[in-house]
């Protein structure tokens, strides 16, 4: 039998929103991106594709580490894409 | 701080969350408002035309300026890719009658007019004002406003106390049980949380937009994009200048590359001057507000706007509306728009099934999952008798009932309220022994 992960409180009750919160900016930010006449060149939307991946597969991971930096990621492209363009 | 926190969700959602149910449906069909004035259009009207590249309107607007001398106002709304016909609105008093808002509509690559409708009493509007105003003309865009806000307090709150309420509950499991209550409190808990950034987009913009009447006022403020041209003849001699519409095109395409025009409006104010409003392809902010100012005589811009070049506090006012609506992505961003929308709208049911439940099971009042189907069918009913009356009877008709139906609803529910705080201050204390 495969033993039950311990429960991390502070990665379900805080992180987990964090990421879910930039996973709503993010899943927008991707769909904008790709629309036809988006002013974001490929590197751009391969990023930002990047870290929608990574915030999806921190969800599913549930490492405190993982899960913060995946928030901490998308929020430099977006503090950077926001600035640029 | 937990108890208050919750307290705080619980009566924000109990008082403001049939309106936020209200927002959430009719919000969702807002979105698409273009898409379906589209389709309205196409098999209502049967006004249809094939896209064109320079469309083709100087005879068609000249013959309505001939119908319609004593026009107030005029704008032409140029093809686009939503709708490939062109329109002008016309607004005009009549004798005895009052004002009307006409919306003509003209094939732009035979210039003729195809055919017209009023557009008070249109599907477009209907949706329009029923989602900004609730279709109360006094302060029911306020009242939105203030629904904006409660829809923030109740997320925010929400996320502080979601931790306390999922205890050792992982996201997204649900617990395996028949109890209605714990079923609709795991689903508003697991949509909640997934849509909580888009919930708090959605009110804050609500609220600014709602609001603005209010907010413009106190804080002095004036939209960025506003000109006022000097008036260097008569209303009368402004109004029947001519205008050639192939000229202002080309002037745009010469001053303003980057311009997509949507709208042409000549002034009738003695400024001559032919105000083109429009977009730039690939930003995200509110439609129509770069602006091009022309003089009628010369075709030489007399003002320019353009959103790029301007301070962020210009930008962050424009994103508003288009954060709000969706409208910056392509029809796909409208629809997670309409997907997170009516999630927004089940958490208002949701909320308010858990809250009947567990009242219920204290003290055993009617069946929660009846009153829930009761008070949804009253929403649906306000909403269809209001537009059944404003498409068939006319939209101050449909106003003035809803203004009596939401001012009599609202002071009901404050009388309620009040009432019950006082109440429960003064309910004597059972005597303990």
């Amino acid at each position: 039998m495969r033993p039950s992960r311990k429960y991390d409180a502070i990665a379900e009750h805080y992180l987990l929103p964090a990421v879910l919160f930039s996973l709503n900016f993010c899943l927008v930010h991707l769909v904008y991106a790709f629309t036809p006449g988006s002013l974001y060149p490929f590197p751009a939307r391969a990023v930002l594709a990047a870290s929608f991946l990574l915030l999806g597969a921190s969800l599913i991971r549930r490492q405190r580490l993982f899960l913060a930096l995946s928030v901490l990621f998308y929020c430099l492209i977006f503090t950077v894409l926001l600035c640029l363009f | 701080m937990q108890q208050l926190l919750w307290k705080i969700h619980h009566w924000a959602g109990i008082y403001a969350g049939i309106l936020i149910g209200i927002l959430s449906l009719t919000g969702v069909l807002a979105v698409f408002i273009p898409e379906i004035d589209s389709f309205v259009l196409r098999y209502h009207y049967h006004a249809r035309a094939a896209p064109v590249g320079t469309p083709q309107i100087g005879r068609s607007v000249d013959s309505l300026i001939g119908l319609y001398p004593a026009y107030r106002s005029l704008a032409i709304r140029l093809p686009d890719r939503d709708d490939p016909l062109a329109h002008v609105d016309l607004f005009v008093s009549e004798e005895g009658k009052g004002n009307f808002r006409y919306d003509y509509f003209i094939d732009p690559a035979g210039d003729r007019i195809i055919g017209y409708r009023d557009h008070q009493k249109s599907l477009a509007n209907y949706l329009r004002q029923m989602h900004v105003r609730l279709y109360e003309g006094n302060w029911g865009r306020q009242l939105v406003g203030l629904g904006g806000i409660a829809l923030v307090v109740v997320t925010v709150t929400g996320l502080l106390i979601y931790g306390n309420f999922m205890k050792k509950q992982t996201w997204p499991t649900l617990r395996k049980t028949v109890n209605t209550r714990i079923i609709m409190a795991d689903w508003h808990k697991l949509l909640g949380i997934a849509a909580l950034a888009f919930n708090l987009v959605i009110g804050l913009t609500g609220a600014w937009l709602g609001l603005q009447p209010w907010l413009v006022r106190w804080l002095d403020l004036q939209a960025p994009n506003r000109f006022e041209p000097a008036i260097i003849m008569e209303a009368g001699a402004d109004r029947s200048l001519p205008v050639g519409w192939d000229e202002v095109l080309a002037a745009v395409n010469r001053e303003f590359p980057d311009l997509r025009p949507r709208y042409l409006v000549p002034s009738t104010n003695g400024s001559a001057t032919i105000a083109v409003r429009g977009n730039i392809d690939g930003l995200a902010y509110e439609r129509d507000i770069n602006t091009l100012i022309l003089s009628k005589s010369t075709y030489e811009p007399v003002f320019r706007y353009d959103v790029r070049g301007k301070p962020f506090s210009h930008k962050l006012y424009f994103a508003q509306e288009a954060l709000h609506f969706g409208d910056f992505g392509g029809l796909l961003l409208k629809l997670l728009y309409g997907i997170l929308g009516l999630i927004s709208g089940f958490l208002s049911i949701s909320g308010f099934a858990v809250y009947l439940y567990r009242r219920k099971k204290r003290q055993r009042q009617a069946s929660p999952a009846r009153l829930i189907f009761v008070y949804s069918m009253i929403v649906v009913l306000f909403l269809v008798v209001i537009a059944v009356i404003s498409l068939f009877i006319g939209y101050t008709q449909a106003a003035t009932l809803a203004a009596y139906l939401i001012n009599t609803l609202l002071v009901s529910l404050l009388a309620y309220a009040i009432i019950r705080a006082v109440a429960t201050r003064f309910r004597k204390k059972p005597v303990t022994v």
